[in-house]
Formats: structure tokens, C-alpha cells, sequence
């Protein structure tokens, strides 16, 4: 191809018609900051949000099947599957922000809420980048671009000392994550000679390169990712982040981020994979699988081990939330098209479960200003719906039938011991016990919720500041009622995810 | 017809929701309508189903009342085709079961007069509990099966957590942890049951148990293929599977030593949650055994069978000199389950047509038979709230109807002629004492202990007969008790002279159960024993 400059802007022109959802974002970004400078009422700069989010979540859905294209040069790849994550990820934005209206503690800060909203924009916009980003340098910058906004997100309550003291810990162990993510890609950039994922020199040039030194820098890089994941060893600022911010604040970055970085990780890791008619074929020189069982493993144990000793609903629900990701990660680890078709569903009904069980946590919080399973006790007498959608919600974060929960679990499940009857790798065999055993541990922990919830007598302290209006419900029985019919009827769903993964999946893993 | 059985609950239990709150007698009415219909129509399968002609298990033939329905159907990339099944039939292992769930539910809810509050959630949890039980018996695919058999653990763990006694949450949370324990490593052994067999028509992998009893729908080197089979720390997968699926199992029936949920959880929860545990749970975990360890797993069936007859003897004794040293009059019924239901293990483990026979019939006469247990210690503790078997002395002469029912009760448990249990004991035994020399699966002395067991029984059934029954009239609450202690009721009356009745009819007509179950229970017989056979020769090639 002619580099000339006309074909490169020729190119780049192109290239944009693929970025309409983002383009959409970044224009409500804009807005946003205007609609707050001029007529500073928060009814409007929520509105201007909201619109550009929906209107972006229906560009996303007018590129469904839209087929695969190398963009900017190669600075990002629009795929089918890349679409798909965007999607969800723009989705659990809105979710996030329909649970900040029922947040009054946050809504009516001095602050105003149009930074807060230019925040959710922003990091939605990295989270985009992230999902499609193949360039090492543009894979880099939508980290930050996230982590960043993320990082103002967890301050927004500054007035507050725990919300400081959480965002600073947030800051300090992301900063080193990105140096860290940094420093990988500039061992892998000495080692190729190229930034380009998908250059052909690229895996052939770190085939030839020293195995320890390969080693070290893709550790770095995974570690990079893994600080988003919030895996185990990078999750030490998820609980304390959890518990001192607003919960609507955790709903947003527990969820879009993930997805975002699943997405990422996923296609940097099917550049080291490839899809043939007996199994999967990984790259051999760095032992891929194993690595990533072994972080799975010890996400999910140490994430599900922590929790049982959770007084604080929130950070006991940071701590499963970070067992959740060990079990996507189990999803992963597969490295299959299954797998793939697996880790998607079960994204999907994380944000839905997870903002379930938030949200009736806020809700129980307005109401009873109840932070503590202690302040619990009784609660299911007084706050009957709200509390059965809880323990709803917590049944399928449990993974137990009928809820979308068990279909996910029960996906991860069967990817991984059909990884495991075609490989033999007994590494996968412990991840399947050790999975099965976490699932009776994370019983005994969320059903402490419940126990108190339902079977403690009532406690006389707590009384009512506030009742639960009707869309709060509603909405509520809505991220309920999705959670039982996705565990009843899956199929749909998950026939739309695997005609999409198979699609791409023809020839290269992810 | 059996989706009406089985989801008539389910909708009845949301009517419950439906209607305003403090309604109890409107609540109770709904339950108690649906209930009958549920009898009305399993007494007419139990009754006009054809369930003599059986061929092999499985045979679709076999079984009756068949509904199927594609359910989920998903292409999964390399996975192949999911393929769910909503499949329910009956057979006549779990007609005789489905039938006595229904007349427990029953029984169940006349014996809920003892909750006084929340009338609401009670009513439809156990409608819910209901569903579950009914579903699992009927389920012929395990995906179908696995799924109602978790979800009747929700309904249960809130109906002993909320209305249970003292220690309610520690005895639910356990019953709750065991289980699930149990289960999810049964989800495993499924996923790979279904990577290992295919649907011998459409050749996309399936759930449907019945292809998966069929060897010849086993795929060439997949996980739990006999042949050529691969192996798991050195033994093979198939036996470990059946070693995992049984322990799920196990602890439902429960057998000794996973049984400690058990006197936790019977003895906290309420009459009727009581009941419904004792008489259909544990015979869930049985039908598990029969239906999928040794449908599936035949060849584990006969590796094992001396091991399991151990267990089962375990049981029996150890329940039984559990029950001897109890001072609670629940926990003493309670550990009689265990020794009682030790005897089915005792029976399967024999591998001949007496024992498995026997053992079948044993559920279903402890299933009438824990119900009117536990129904009568309800009696006493709805009236007095007091259990302890030394508080009470000589109730004959201020409860003589409620005493002649304690009467047949115990004389049926401890397994005297007349009685159910008297032939299904007799049953396991012949089987247990033949076996050795029919087709040496347990040795003789397993027979001679068992039948220790029931000397045991008679002990302390008669030994608590005589010290809470007879002797001078003696109330630890004193006067007081003495007003509270009315005899039973005229709808207490009716209950338990229907029960009675039940035990008496199945113990001089054996046939009742037998007609129905025996062709079953052969077949599945000649399964373990033809292809178990066949299947260990070739396990042990490897």
C-alpha cells in the first residue's frame, strides 16, 4: 500500500465513519460541560447524558454485523466482537447513572453533578477506546483515559475523608499500575521493533527474543490489565474503594471498566492463540494458560475467603465482585470460542446482578440508613419487596437455578472442563474444584445478608427517613425479572453472542 | 398431565402472593385445594398407568406419561449443540414417590397450625417446596433435574430459618451448605456427561438421562466413556464420577457419616417442614441413587457395593443407638430416619431383586411412616411446646386416642408384621442374607447386622413408649399441661387414622407398591448387573 498522504487521510476518513458511537460520545462529552456552564440545573445536564448515552448505545447497535476493519492505521481494529463489548459497556453506563438518581447524597452535592456527568462520559469514551484499541500506544492511553476519569469519579465526594482516603489509595496503586503497564510495552516495543498488534513481525519477533525477558514484559503488560480487572494481586484498592464511595460511583466502576478490560485483554491475548479443529493452539513460549489459571484461582479464593469476614454490605459485595472476576477469568482461561461465548454472558449478567444487589443496597441504605448487616436485622419484615429482590439477586450472584447467575456459572463451568478433557492440563482440574468449592463458600457469605435480612428478629434502632418511590422499585423488579428470565430462557441470548464470537472466531481465537 | 402436577403449585403460590396480606385460612384453603388436586391426579397415574410392561431403562418405552419439549437449544462453537430438554415421565420408581409426595404435602399442611406468623410467605415457600419435589421426581433430564433439585433448597433453608425453633439458623444455613456442597460437584459430573453422550438421532451432545444410561451413546474417548476410558489420579473417571454423584446423594438420604445435618435441621424446623424433609428429601436422595448413580454408573454400582452396604449398616446402627440415647422426642425420630433409611442403602447395595425391591418399598412405608412420626411429636409440642421425652409420663390416661396412635405408629416403625415396614425390612434382608451367594455383592454379616438394627429399633421405640405413654401420670409443666394436653383433634384424627390405614394396607397388600415398582425396579436391576459388568471389565482393562 502507498503511503502517500492523500491515502492516509483518505484512510483516516474512512476510519471515522466507524467511530460514529464514540464520535456521539464525545460531542455529548462537550455538551455536557456547556449545558452545566450555562444553565447550571442538573435536570438538563442529566438529560443531555442520558440522550448522548442512548444515542450512542443505538450506534453501537447499528454496527452489529458490520464486518471487521484495521482503522487509523492500525491504531485501532473495529470488530463484530469489539462492538459487542462497547455496547455492554455503554449499557452498564446508563445503569449506573439511573441508580445515581435515586443517590440523593450525591445528586445534591455543592458540587453540582455536570462534572460528574463529563466523568461517566469520559471514562465511557476510554472504555470504547480500550475496546478497540490493538496499538500497544493506543491501548495505553485509553487505560489512562479510563483510570483517570475513574480516579475523579471515586473523589467526587471529596468533602468526605474516607472517599479521599480511598481515592488516594486508588491513585497511588494505579499510577504504578500504568507504569508498570508502560514499562511492559516498551520491553515489548525494544523486543518487536513494532507497536502493532497485529503485525506479522510482531509475534514472530518475540518468538526469537529471550524467554525471561518476553516473560517479564508481558507479566507487565497482564499486570497493567489486571489492575483494571481488579485481580488478585492488583485488587487491594477495590474494597477500600468500594466501601467509601457513592454506590452509584461502584456500580460505574465495577462494571465498565471491567468489560472494557476484558475486551482488552481478550484481544491482545488472541494474538497468541490460535482456533484449530482439535483445540486451541497458544503460543508456547510463555505458558499463557497456566499463568492465568493460577490468577483466576487465587481471584476467586481470596476474593470469596475475604468476604466472609464482611461486616460493611458494600465491601462485602467488593470482595465478591472480585471473585466474580476470577470466575471470568476461569472463562478466559479456556481459550476457547466457548469460552469466549461464556465470559460475555457472564459479563452481561454481572452488570445486571450486580446492579441489582446495589441498588437494593442503596435503597435499603436511603430508607433505613442501614451500612451494616447488623443494621439488616429484621429489615425483610419492614421492606418486604425491596429485600426479597436483594436476596433475588444474591441467589444469582451465588449462581444458583433459576437465575441468569447459574446459566453463567454453568457456562464457565463446561468451557473449562471441556478445555480440560481435550488438554489433560491438571491445572484446569483444580480451577473446576476449587470453582465448585468457592461456590459453597460465596453461599455462606452472601446468605449472611439473607440470614439477617429475614431470620434475625427485628432490630427496634433503625427507623425509616425515606421511602422507596415507585420507578426505584420498578426499575428494581426490572433488573430482577432480567436475571429470571435469562435464567430460564438463556438461549436467545447466547445464540446472539456465539453467531457474533463465531463469526470472528474463523481463524484466530479471540 | 405431569406439568399440571408440577407447575399447579407454582401458580398457586403466586395466587398466595396475589392475594392481601392476613388471609391465613384463605392462604391455607388455596394450598390445601391444590394439594388435593395433585393427589386426584397422581392416584389416577399411580393407578391406571401401565407401568408392568418395562423394557430396558433406558428405553423411552418404559416410561409413562411422557411430555417433551426442546427447551434451550444453542450452537456453542466447538462445544456443539446445547441441547436442554424439558422431559418429565414417570416410571414405577418414581410414580409410587410422586404419589406419596403428594399425600405428605397434604399432611404437611394440616399440620401447620403451629405457625403463627407470617402465614403468607410460609404458604407459598412450601408451595414452592412442593413444585421442586414434585419436579425432580418427574425430571428425566438432568439439567431439568439438577434444576429443580437446587431449587428446592431455597424454599426449604427460609421455611426452617424463618419459622424454625431456637438454633434455626445455624440448623439452616447447614442443611443449606451441605447440600449445595454436594451439589456442585454433581454439576461437574453432569457437564461431563454431557461432553461424553450424544443423542443417538440428532448426534448433538444431550442432557436426557436416558441416553446417558445407554452405553452405546457414549462417545469414543470423551470423559466418562467405559471404553478405552481415560482416568483421574491414576483411577477411573466413570468410578470417581459415581463416587462424587453418590456422595451428593448421601447427604440427602442422609447416610452416616454426612448425616449431621440432619438432627440439626428435623428437630429446628417447624411440624410440617419436618415432615416434608423426612418423608420426601431424604427419598430424594434415594431416587438419586437409583435413578442417576446406578442408571448411569452401573459399573460404580457393583465397585462399590460392598462399601455402600457398609455405610448402610453403619446407619442402622448408629441411628438406632443415636435414637436410644436421645431425651428430645423429635431428635429420637429424627436419628430413626437415619437407621431406617440406612436400609435402602442396605438394599441397593445387595444388587438382588429382594433388596432393591425391598428397598423401594422401604421408601415409600418411611415415607408414610417418618410423616406420622414427626406428625404426632407435633401434637404434643403444638400443645405444650416441650419435647422432652422425661418431661411426659403416663399420657394414656389423659390421651388415649393420641396414644393409640403412637401405638400403631411405633409398632409399624420398629417393623412388626401387619405393617409396611415389616415387609420392606424383610425384603432388604433376604436380599442382604442371598446376595453373598446369588452374586456376592455383601457379605452375609451385613444381613445378621441389619438385623441388629431392628432389635435396636424395637428398643427404643417401646422404651420411649413406655416411659412418655405408661407408668403414673406425671407432667413436668404440671396442671397447666394437664389443661393444654386435649387429645387429638377430629382433624388431627382423620390425618392420622388415614396414615395408619396407608401402613396397615401396604403391610397386608404389598402388591399396592409392588405392582407398580417391581418391573422397574428388575430392569434397572438387569441394567447394573449386565452392563456394570461388562462396563468394569472394560474399566479395568485400562
Amino acid at each position: 500500500m502507498e503511503n502517500t498522504l492523500s491515502t492516509i487521510l483518505q484512510q483516516n476518513s474512512d476510519s471515522l465513519n466507524y467511530l460514529l458511537p464514540e464520535i456521539i460520545l464525545v460531542i455529548t462529552f462537550l455538551e455536557t460541560i456547556v449545558a452545566d456552564l450555562f444553565w447550571k440545573k442538573k435536570e438538563i445536564t442529566l438529560f443531555v447524558t442520558f440522550f448522548g448515552l442512548a444515542i450512542a448505545l443505538l450506534a453501537n447497535v447499528a454496527q452489529l454485523g458490520v464486518t471487521d476493519k484495521l482503522l487509523f492505521n492500525g491504531m485501532l481494529q473495529f470488530t463484530a466482537v469489539a462492538v459487542v463489548y462497547k455496547l455492554l459497556s455503554i449499557a452498564a453506563a446508563l445503569v449506573a447513572l439511573v441508580v445515581l438518581l435515586s443517590e440523593k447524597s450525591l445528586l445534591n452535592t455543592a458540587k453540582g453533578i455536570g462534572e460528574y456527568c463529563t466523568l461517566v462520559l469520559g471514562l465511557t469514551i476510554g472504555c470504547q477506546f480500550m475496546c478497540l484499541a490493538t496499538n500497544l500506544l493506543s491501548i495505553y492511553v485509553a487505560v489512562e483515559m479510563v483510570s483517570l476519569a475513574a480516579y475523579l469519579l471515586v473523589a467526587y465526594k471529596s468533602a468526605d475523608k474516607k472517599a479521599t482516603e480511598g481515592a488516594i489509595k486508588y491513585v497511588l496503586f494505579g499510577a504504578v499500575a500504568s507504569a508498570v503497564l508502560l514499562y511492559g510495552i516498551s520491553l515489548v516495543y525494544g523486543l518487536t521493533g513494532t507497536l502493532l498488534l497485529i503485525d506479522s513481525n510482531f509475534l514472530a519477533n518475540l518468538s526469537k527474543a529471550p524467554l525471561g525477558l518476553v516473560a517479564i514484559a508481558l507479566v507487565f503488560i497482564l499486570g497493567g490489565i489486571a489492575f483494571k480487572l481488579s485481580v488478585v494481586p492488583f485488587h487491594f484498592w477495590t474494597p477500600d474503594v468500594y466501601q467509601s464511595s457513592p454506590i452509584s460511583v461502584v456500580v460505574l466502576v465495577s462494571s465498565v471498566p471491567k468489560i472494557a478490560a476484558f475486551a482488552l485483554l481478550t484481544s491482545f491475548l488472541g494474538i497468541f492463540s490460535f482456533q484449530l479443529s482439535n483445540g486451541p493452539l497458544i503460543w508456547p513460549h510463555f505458558p499463557w494458560q497456566n499463568v492465568l489459571a493460577v490468577l483466576a484461582i487465587l481471584t476467586l479464593s481470596i476474593g470469596n475467603l475475604s468476604a466472609i469476614g464482611q461486616h460493611n454490605v458494600k465491601r462485602l459485595l467488593a470482595w465478591s465482585s472480585i471473585a466474580h472476576t476470577g470466575f471470568m477469568l476461569l472463562a478466559v482461561v479456556a481459550f476457547s470460542i466457548s469460552g469466549h461465548i461464556a465470559l460475555l454472558f457472564y459479563l452481561l449478567v454481572y452488570v445486571v446482578m450486580n446492579a441489582g444487589a446495589f441498588f437494593a443496597v442503596l435503597l435499603l441504605e436511603k430508607q433505613y440508613k442501614a451500612t451494616t448487616i447488623q443494621d439488616y436485622s429484621g429489615l425483610g419484615a419492614k421492606a418486604p419487596l425491596v429485600a426479597v429482590m436483594l436476596v433475588i439477586c444474591l441467589v444469582s450472584l451465588i449462581g444458583l437455578p433459576v437465575t441468569a447467575g447459574f446459566v453463567a456459572k454453568f457456562l464457565v463451568f463446561s468451557t473449562v472442563l471441556d478445555a480440560y478433557a481435550i488438554n489433560a492440563n491438571p491445572i484446569l482440574l483444580a480451577a473446576l474444584i476449587l470453582g465448585a468449592v468457592n461456590t459453597v463458600i460465596s453461599l455462606f457469605y452472601y446468605f449472611k445478608i439473607v440470614v439477617f435480612l429475614f431470620l434475625k428478629k427485628q432490630a427496634s434502632t433503625l427507623e425509616q427517613v425515606a421511602t422507596v418511590q415507585l420507578w426505584e422499585k420498578g426499575v428494581l423488579i426490572l433488573l430482577v425479572l432480567i436475571i429470571v428470565l435469562l435464567g430460564l430462557l438463556p438461549s436467545t441470548l447466547i445464540a446472539f453472542i456465539s453467531g457474533i464470537v463465531n463469526v470472528k472466531s474463523a481463524m484466530i481465537l479471540y | 398431565m405431569l406439568s399440571v402436577i408440577i407447575f399447579l403449585p407454582l401458580l398457586a403460590s403466586l395466587l398466595i402472593l396475589a392475594v392481601p396480606a392476613n388471609k391465613a385460612p384463605v392462604y391455607k384453603a388455596i394450598a390445601i385445594a391444590v394439594t388435593v388436586v395433585q393427589i386426584a391426579l397422581c392416584g389416577y397415574i399411580y393407578f391406571t398407568g401401565n407401568f408392568s410392561s418395562y423394557q430396558e431403562v433406558y428405553n423411552q418405552q418404559s416410561y409413562q406419561f411422557v411430555e417433551k419439549a426442546d427447551w434451550i437449544n444453542l450452537q456453542l462453537g466447538q462445544l456443539g449443540t446445547l441441547d436442554i430438554d424439558y422431559f418429565v415421565a414417570l416410571d414405577g420408581l418414581s410414580a409410587p414417590l410422586l404419589l406419596l409426595s403428594a399425600v405428605v404435602m397434604l399432611i404437611a399442611l394440616v399440620a401447620s397450625a403451629e405457625i403463627k406468623q407470617n402465614h403468607k410467605g410460609f404458604y407459598s415457600l412450601l408451595l414452592l417446596a412442593n413444585m421442586a419435589i414434585m419436579g425432580t421426581f418427574c425430571a428425566l433430564d438432568f439439567f431439568l433435574f439438577y434444576l429443580f433439585y437446587e431449587l428446592m433448597l431455597l424454599p426449604l433453608y427460609f421455611l426452617i430459618g424463618m419459622w424454625g425453633g431456637e438454633r434455626r439458623e445455624y440448623a439452616a444455613i447447614k442443611f443449606f451448605l451441605y447440600t449445595l456442597f454436594g451439589s456442585v460437584f454433581m454439576l461437574l459430573v453432569m457437564v461431563g456427561l454431557y461432553f461424553s453422550v450424544t443423542d443417538p438421532v440428532t448426534g448433538a451432545h444431550t442432557f436426557n438421562l436416558l441416553h446417558m444410561m445407554n452405553p452405546a451413546n457414549y462417545q469414543q474417548g470423551a470423559l466418562f466413556t467405559a471404553e478405552a476410558g481415560s482416568l483421574l489420579f491414576g483411577y477411573p473417571t466413570r468410578l470417581i464420577a459415581f463416587i462424587i454423584v453418590f456422595i451428593a446423594f448421601a447427604i440427602k438420604i442422609p447416610m452416616v457419616p454426612l448425616h449431621t445435618w440432619l438432627p440439626d435441621a428435623h428437630v429446628e424446623a417447624p411440624t410440617p417442614v419436618s415432615i416434608v424433609l423426612a418423608a420426601l428429601v431424604l427419598k430424594i436422595g434415594a431416587y438419586g441413587i437409583l435413578r442417576i448413580c446406578f442408571g448411569i454408573f452401573p459399573d460404580g454400582a457393583i465397585a462399590f457395593s460392598f462399601w455402600i452396604g457398609l455405610l448402610g449398616v453403619i446407619s442402622i446402627i448408629y441411628g438406632a443407638l443415636n435414637a436410644l440415647a436421645s431425651t428430645d422426642l423429635k431428635r429420637m425420630v429424627a436419628f430413626s430416619s437415619i437407621s431406617h433409611m440406612g436400609f435402602v442403602l442396605l438394599g441397593f447395595s445387595s444388587l438382588t431383586p429382594e433388596g432393591v425391591n425391598g428397598a423401594v418399598m422401604q421408601l415409600v412405608s418411611h415415607g408414610f411412616l417418618s410423616a406420622t412420626l414427626f406428625f404426632l411429636v407435633g401434637v404434643v409440642y403444638s400443645r405444650v411446646q416441650n419435647r422432652t421425652i422425661a418431661h411426659f409420663s403416663g399420657l394414656a390416661t389423659i390421651m388415649p386416642k393420641y396414644t393409640a396412635f403412637v401405638l400403631i405408629t411405633f409398632f409399624a416403625s420398629l417393623g412388626l408384621p401387619v405393617f409396611s415396614a415389616f415387609i420392606a425390612e424383610l425384603f432388604v434382608l433376604i436380599g442382604a442374607f442371598t446376595s453373598e451367594s446369588v452374586n456376592g455383592m455383601i457379605p452375609r454379616w451385613m444381613a445378621v447386622i441389619g438385623s441388629v438394627g431392628i432389635l435396636l429399633g424395637a428398643a427404643y421405640f417401646l422404651w420411649t413408649l413406655q416411659r412418655m405413654f405408661f407408668g403414673k401420670l406425671h407432667l413436668h409443666g404440671g396442671d397447666e399441661w394437664r389443661v393444654k394436653l386435649k387429645d387429638v383433634s377430629r382433624q388431627e384424627y382423620i390425618v392420622l387414622l388415614g396414615l395408619s390405614l396407608i401402613t396397615i394396607a401396604i403391610g397386608i397388600f404389598p402388591s399396592l407398591v409392588f405392582d407398580v415398582s417391581n418391573s422397574a425396579a428388575n430392569a434397572l436391576l438387569q441394567h447394573v448387573l449386565q452392563i456394570g459388568k461388562m462396563q468394569l471389565v472394560q474399566l479395568f482393562a485400562l
